[in-house]
């Protein structure tokens, strides 16, 4: 690597995403994508796990994502940070995918029917964030896709109600009810597959 | 507070496949390679082709000729007399 070549790489480090994002539109120079890739990748292939629950899809998907993301550097708009913007890509075409392979998937809970309007009460955020990693990791991979994609949003990636509005393209009001819904089932699941077991650790 | 799901989180962020780097690399390289050539190729194609059915000299490439011609242009070459005259 060239002086030049090892400055760039060095400063790039530091650069914030839209600066990284201006440079590469502005040079083409692979460098500053690289950093983005690095910066996001994880993130991004650990998402991918969450919503297909398959490795090598996982990794298929993370390429995929990062192409697209590549080829939409130029319509990022700064209306939202760019994690939001490439964790919505994500998310996106996760669900995008489990619909194209599985015609008839229910992609919320909603969807299934199971919770009537009856039981629709607030439960507390402890019976996510509290379970055992292990468990937790069972029951997730049977919630329905856009369950976990509405719950790794709100509490991985803390972002707002009218986000997540915004990526899934719903209402604010729907996706406090998909929250509460995608919980309950959760809990559920938890108590179908455990028991009576405490939930906390 | 703890969260359960950030923990799961971070431990599946540690199995990203290292080879995935070197994958989208080579992808990022061929879209910039075919950027660069378009970019290149496509202005003097299009004015080949206008050229042939008649046309003229295409704006965006007669902007760059003029640039191209004021930065080759001879220091010593005196100012144009339409300029007015400092005397």
């Amino acid at each position: 690597m060239t002086a030049v070549a090892t400055r760039k790489s060095s400063t790039s480090a530091v650069l914030s995403d839209s600066q990284l994002i201006a440079l590469y539109l502005r040079d083409q120079d692979a460098r500053y994508f690289s950093q983005l890739y690095r910066r996001y990748a994880g993130k991004v292939f650990a998402k991918c796990i969450s919503m297909l629950a398959d490795r090598a899809m996982a990794r298929d998907a993370t390429q995929d994502v990062f192409i697209k993301i590549l080829l939409n550097l130029s319509k990022f708009t700064e209306q939202s940070s760019f994690s939001t913007w490439v964790y919505s890509i994500t998310y996106n075409y996760c669900i995008d995918l489990i619909r194209k392979k599985k015609k008839n998937i229910l992609i919320f809970t909603e969807d299934v029917g199971r919770v009537s309007k009856e039981v629709e009460v607030d439960i507390p955020d402890s019976v996510i964030l509290d379970m055992e990693t292990n468990r937790l990791e069972v029951v997730m991979e049977k919630l329905p896709v856009g369950d976990k994609a509405i719950l790794n949003m709100k509490y991985i990636d803390d972002m707002s109600i009218k986000e997540i509005g915004d990526v899934l393209d719903k209402t604010e009001s729907a996706i406090k009810m998909q929250i509460m819904r995608a919980k309950i089932r959760a809990q559920g699941l938890y108590e179908e597959i455990y028991g009576t077991e405490p939930i906390s650790n | 507070m703890n969260n359960s799901l950030k923990k799961l989180q971070e431990e599946r962020e540690a199995m990203l496949p290292p080879e995935l780097e070197d994958r989208i690399s080579q992808h990022v390289g061929t879209l910039s390679l075919f950027s660069n050539v378009i970019e290149v190729f496509v202005p003097n194609a299009l004015q080949v082709v206008v050229q042939l059915v008649g046309g003229d000299e295409l704006p965006c490439l007669k902007k760059a000729s003029r640039r191209q011609a004021r930065a080759n242009m001879d220091w010593r070459t005196p100012p144009s007399p339409s300029l007015p005259n400092p005397a």
